[in-house]
């Protein structure tokens, strides 16, 4: 008898439980009326923004938040629609998180920033900023487009974008770049790794710049580049056999920096690094 | 009024009187009164520091042009201001945002404004250090913060987002130590273009991160 009242009173806690969860998570989905080239904008403070192509002139947002302490402002000005967490008193990283997900039209420019979470976008082609403290970052398939991410120790990654005018900086947060390409690649950091595997498009800058993080860039023989890596501190190795150039910049130092160039050296690449390692290697 | 209440007027108090209710409240709270006298010594620094001494228009002129001509700086691309947005008032600090500006713009001026191709270094008859002791002097009065300064963005991140303040201290941290070296390198290898464009890098770097600190956004 005893036993049968605690596992009715064990089962009255659980719905009782549930039923609170479910009041304090809440699903709220907004649709919007989009010109050409729509500007969106989602400010999240703490959770996940995933950002999708969809139709040519509709905005779906769809905000899911974990308690009653953060609500969902939205506003639309013609075809630029602002979405933000709006922090309640009590708010917390645990009860203010809400996740987000987008669908924009694939021309849109779309502005993400959240202080943590996963801000994910793919298949688009506008241009993209994409900023947080803490975020981990994940851009991929994205064609012709400006992606301009800053993160202060967020890892970033960035796969398949294609003529791009890439923009990357990150204070102390890891970079990974798989076949990025385009007319002008930065990419900065203080304390992070670099990794990039591609082989540097054709007649694009590329720039990879750290403090003390390594950098190591995979590429194929048959690439068409004109490197010119430099570490002061750190060891600097080159799995390629290239053409000397009879001007440098620096003073070469042995196993320290390099110049030279493959096939018709059609993208410049620059790495650099203070006292992180830098390794060309081949793919 | 409670705490939360205190917190919610905040911003407008810094700016006007204080109503009785606060000033009961603030007598009654440590919390909120060590809060608010902190919020009291920022604003008094910005007021001393909006007091120093700044090179005149046409100087902030020349930097930019010669910037400008050398295609190192573009106009602005328009860029939404995160501090308009609902919740938080930010005026107390806004203060500090000309200062990561300041950060790049200084850093610039150090890293002498003519750029040099290897041509040029050919052709140009150089009459003085591209880094002379004046600018130096310019520059760590300009840029080379105290840590003072570091502390008051710590401050700031700490009223508004006091769990990120860690993972502030500790950026900043690696940052000074990207600014120091570079600047070093500068200082001896002063015709090296290479160490002057790292130098730059190193201030976007901290510019970045103040920028960062004050947005609210990224709270």
């Amino acid at each position: 008898m005893e036993m049968s009242q605690r596992a009715a009173t064990l089962a009255v806690a659980v719905v009782v439980s549930v039923a609170s969860l479910s009041v304090a998570q809440g699903k709220k989905e907004m649709r919007f009326n989009v010109g050409p080239r729509a500007n969106v904008t989602v400010m999240n403070q703490f959770g996940s923004i995933s950002l999708k192509p969809g139709s040519a002139n509709l905005v779906i947002v769809t905000a899911t938040t974990n308690s009653s302490n953060v609500e969902v402002d939205q506003s639309q000005t013609g075809s630029r629609i602002d979405i933000h967490s709006h922090l309640l008193g009590g708010a917390n990283e645990l009860n203010g998180n809400v996740d987000y997900e987008v669908i924009a039209p694939p021309d849109a420019s779309v502005n993400l920033h959240s202080g943590s979470g996963l801000l994910h976008v793919e298949r688009m082609k506008g241009d993209l900023t994409i900023e947080g403290a803490n975020p981990t970052v994940d851009v991929r398939e994205v064609t012709s487009a400006h992606v301009h991410v800053r993160t202060l120790k967020g890892p970033v990654t960035l796969t398949n974008i294609r003529n791009g005018h890439v923009e990357i900086t990150s204070v102390s947060g890891d970079i990974q770049l798989n076949s990025v390409s385009g007319p002008l690649v930065q990419v900065s950091s203080t304390g992070g790794k670099i990794a990039y595997s591609g082989d540097f498009g054709a007649g694009g800058d590329y720039s990879l710049i750290s403090h003390t993080g390594d950098i190591e860039a995979s590429i194929p023989a048959d690439a068409s580049v004109d490197v010119s890596a430099r570490s002061v501190k750190g060891a600097v190795e080159n799995d390629f056999a290239m053409q000397p150039k009879a001007h440098s910049m620096f003073p070469i130092v042995q196993g320290r920096s390099f110049v030279g160039t493959m096939g018709k050296a059609a993208s410049s690449v620059v790495l650099r690094t203070f006292s992180g390692k830098i390794r060309l290697k081949q793919r | 009024m409670n705490c939360m209440d205190c917190h919610r007027v905040l911003p407008e108090m810094m700016e006007g009187p204080r109503s009785a209710e606060l000033s009961t409240h603030l007598k009654s709270c440590p919390q909120c009164s060590a809060l608010v006298a902190d919020l009291d010594a920022i604003a008094r620094e910005a007021k001393q520091l909006q007091a120093i001494a700044e090179p005149s228009p046409r100087v902030w002129n020349m930097i930019e042009a010669q910037l400008r001509s050398e295609g190192l700086i573009h106009a602005p691309r328009p860029r939404r201001s995160w501090s308009a947005g609902p919740g938080m008032n930010w005026r107390p600090f806004a203060w500090l945002a000309p200062v990561a500006a300041a950060l790049v713009a200084g850093a610039l001026f150090l890293m002498n404004p003519r750029s040099t191709t290897n041509s040029d270094q050919a052709n140009v008859k150089v009459t003085a250090p591209p880094v002379t002791t004046g600018k130096n002097e310019v520059a760590k009065s300009l840029l080379g913060r105290p840590p003072v300064e570091d502390q008051q963005i710590l401050d700031a991140v700490a009223v508004q987002a006091p769990m990120m303040k860690a993972s502030y201290e500790d950026n900043l941290r690696s940052v000074n130590a990207y600014i120091r070296d570079a600047e070093q390198s500068v200082e001896q290898n002063p015709y090296d273009e290479e160490a002057r464009q790292y130098l730059m890098e190193a201030y976007e770097q901290k510019a970045m991160l103040y920028d960062m600190a004050l947005s609210r956004s990224l709270r």
